[in-house]
């Protein structure tokens, strides 16, 4: 397993536009994906699991995942992540 | 900080190697997974120096370190001897056999209908002709038995459609590339043998017939889901659509038609000259290895080598000891484990169709058998396969002659008979040998039942086809206003349908309804959009205005729960149009589809004005 913890530094949080860029990078990856706020665990290859989350500006979330390409999904998500979400 | 120093310390305190079963680490943490938690020593983890913290979160050792984890996890790799990073492997590994079982099995679950009704008819077709009651001549066989054949010729086509759903490949290049390994102008210099191969760059690409394999197409579907991925990463999105689909083509279809779909064959002929060769020294070995491996051999479409050797013996002998005798001990065996499949199974479904599997079965047409029964279920294949050798090996140390080239099934018995000689009562004894063989140990060996939701049947998913196909799942408009077609809204992530398809509506009302009875499971802290899921599974977002998550909130009143049961027409949100206005924010709303790719076809209604829970907005085919 792979994952990664991220710090949200955009204004809005995920709202939907970045919710869909991770959710289409997730997509693209064999691994089972999950992100992780506040104690919920979610599919990070659903768009309304990660809507629902309502990650705000600040949170701390952790991407997590499993499968033979865990390592260049948490970098693939990394690059989504640090294009405006988080630093 | 001295690495290996304080990765010893940890190990010590975490209970030594041995305690730690699983480990990796994160940004700051070391994550450990340990087999007894009383033998870790927080207390003391967290007085190393270099170590943060020590905590237990969900059942995981975790240690807070910061700078430096990736180093210090080296050396405690190092000293763990790299015990299991990761939590996959050990899911993954286990029984190799059992996984290409299991993705098998699992790419013919979705074709068995056909399978089951074309294997029926074949069964039906082979007991009427026994019973003189169809001409095998007649022009009512003829077609009867395109009808049947058919599934089987073409089995390619069906299983290139369901791998790319078990792969996910596109299907559409997929069946293309059954297409291909099928095209009829190969399979007519197979059949004639005037062209053995033909030249492609330099390399020789054989012309064979793989109608009615299984593997090759299996494999090459693998192959494309691969060669897809490595495309999008190389092809620039400008060109997808274009040079995607071309290049999955040209590199595909050489490499299958060179490696993937003579594969079998290749093996198959050494396969041939192995059992040859045992043949000439111990029938009864031979007849052992080769009655077992049946199923195995024609999954795998080695038994197509078997052809020259079989029609050669017809030639020069008269008869065949190898192909067609251990063929019938091996379906006469797979009968046998279906039967007992459905003398045990407590499961309606399955009850159903060890049955009409085993009818064929009988006939020599196992498919449905193993396809749909025995391989899913794997002890009573692995039954079967006990039973074919028992009957192989008496056919091997009898010497059993087949005397003509007919489908191995019971109907095949008459050609056993060689007047002057007891070849017909031994082929009996080996029939009857490996059919109750396999049957008894199918018996007491027992499988696992599948649940009865598990399992999907001819009949059930012909229920759900018919019902859905009759009656498609219709969403309502659940704002009031003037629609739109997605393609139409300013903002890329809804007009590209990433999120998934749907429609935008331009608000006449500040409210949103309920288009359909469900749930809510998804809403967000700033109120501007609300995730909704219907009884019949559609997942549908409503996303109030565009950039209104900017508003924080301000506009908005959200007049449910998440996780609310609702029921059409209940109103989910309120949201002041003036305001909206005022700030200069879009009211325009997209209402999408986010489990698009779960339905066949998400289709807009056209329609100019919509009132909510009235028109319908999208009609979904599943």
């Amino acid at each position: 397993m792979a994952e990664k913890t991220f710090t949200i530094t955009a204004e809005t949080g995920i709202h939907a536009r970045p919710a869909t860029q991770l959710v289409n990078k997730a997509g693209q990856y064999e691994s089972e994906i999950t992100l992780e706020y506040n104690g919920k665990s979610v599919n990070l290859k659903s768009i309304m699991g990660v809507m629902s989350l309502g990650v705000g500006q600040g949170s701390e979330v952790t991407i997590k995942a499993e499968g033979p390409d865990e390592e260049e999904a948490i970098q693939g998500l990394d690059e989504i992540m640090k294009q405006g979400l988080s630093e | 900080m001295d690495y290996k120093k304080v990765a010893e310390e940890i190990i010590k305190l975490s209970g030594g190697k041995k305690n730690i079963i699983q480990n990796w680490h994160c940004i700051t943490r070391l994550r450990f997974n340990v087999a007894d938690q009383s033998k870790v020593k927080l207390e003391k983890l967290h007085s190393i120096n270099g170590v943060l913290g020590a905590q237990f979160k969900s059942g995981q050792l975790q240690i807070i370190i910061g700078h430096g984890v990736e180093d210090l996890h080296k050396e405690i790799d190092a000293i763990t001897e790299g015990a299991a990073h990761s939590e996959t492997r050990g899911k993954k590994s286990g029984n190799v056999i059992e996984n290409v079982l299991d993705v098998i099995s699992g790419i013919f679950t979705p074709i068995l209908p056909a399978i089951v009704g074309a294997g029926l008819l074949k069964g039906l077709l082979a007991l009427f002709t026994a019973l003189n009651l169809l001409n095998e001549t007649g022009s009512n066989y003829e077609i009867l038995h395109f009808i049947s054949d058919a599934t089987f010729h073409f089995l390619p086509f069906l299983l290139a459609f369901s791998a790319a759903k078990k792969f996910n490949a596109d299907p559409s290049i997929s069946v293309s590339l059954a297409g291909i390994l099928m095209y009829p102008q190969i399979m007519e210099y197979a059949a004639t043998g005037e062209v053995a191969s033909l030249q492609f760059l330099g390399l020789d690409i054989p012309m064979a017939s793989y109608a009615s394999s299984v593997i090759p197409i299996i494999l090459t579907v693998w192959l494309l889901s691969y060669v897809n991925k490595l495309l999008r990463k190389a092809v620039p999105k400008s060109l997808n659509i274009v040079f995607i689909p071309l290049l999955s083509l040209i590199i595909t279809a050489p490499i299958m038609l060179k490696v993937l779909a003579p594969m079998g064959m290749y093996i198959g002929s050494y396969l041939e000259s192995f059992f040859t060769t045992i043949f000439s020294v111990s029938g009864l070995a031979a007849g052992l290895l080769m009655g077992g491996l049946m199923p195995v051999i024609v999954i795998t479409g080695m038994h197509y080598a078997f052809f020259p050797s079989t029609f050669a013996s017809f030639e020069r002998h008269g008869y065949d000891i190898m192909l067609l005798p251990m063929n019938l001990a091996a379906n006469l065996a797979q009968a046998g484990a279906v039967l007992g499949v459905f003398l045990k199974t407590k499961n309606k479904k399955m009850k159903q169709i060890s049955f009409s599997s085993f009818i064929p079965a009988v006939f020599g047409i196992t498919e449905p058998a193993i396809y749909g029964v025995t391989l899913r279920l794997k002890k009573p294949f692995y039954a079967s396969l006990i039973g074919g050798a028992t009957g192989g090996a008496i056919f091997g140390a009898l010497s059993v002659k087949a005397t003509s080239f007919t489908i191995p099934g019971i109907m095949s018995l008459p050609t056993y008979i060689m007047p002057g000689t007891n070849n017909m009562i031994f082929a009996l004894i080996g029939v009857v040998s490996s059919f109750s063989v396999a049957l008894i140990i199918t018996l007491i060996l027992g499988f696992k039942d599948e649940d009865a939701g598990e399992i999907s049947t001819p009949v059930t998913e012909k229920e759900n086809n018919d019902k859905n196909l009759k009656q498609p799942i219709s969403v309502s408009s659940p704002i009031s206003g003037k629609m739109h077609p997605l393609s139409e809204v300013d903002d890329e992530t809804f007009s590209s349908e990433k999120m998934g398809k749907g429609v935008a509506i331009q608000p006449s009302e500040g409210i949103v309804y309920a288009p359909f009875s469900g749930q809510v499971i998804a809403t967000t802290p700033t109120n501007h959009a609300i995730g909704l899921r219907s009884d019949d599974g559609v997942e549908v977002l409503i996303h109030v205005g565009l950039d209104t998550v900017n508003l924080k909130g301000e506009g908005f009143r959200l007049l449910v729960k998440d996780g609310q049961k609702i029921i059409k027409g209940d109103k989910l949100i309120e949201f002041d149009m003036d305001y909206l206005k005022d700030q200069g924010v879009s009211p325009l709303s997209p209402v999408i589809v986010t489990n698009t790719p779960e339905f066949l076809e998400v289709v807009t209604v056209k329609s100019n004005e919509v009132k909510a829970c009235d028109q319908k907005l999208l009609m979904l085919i599943k």
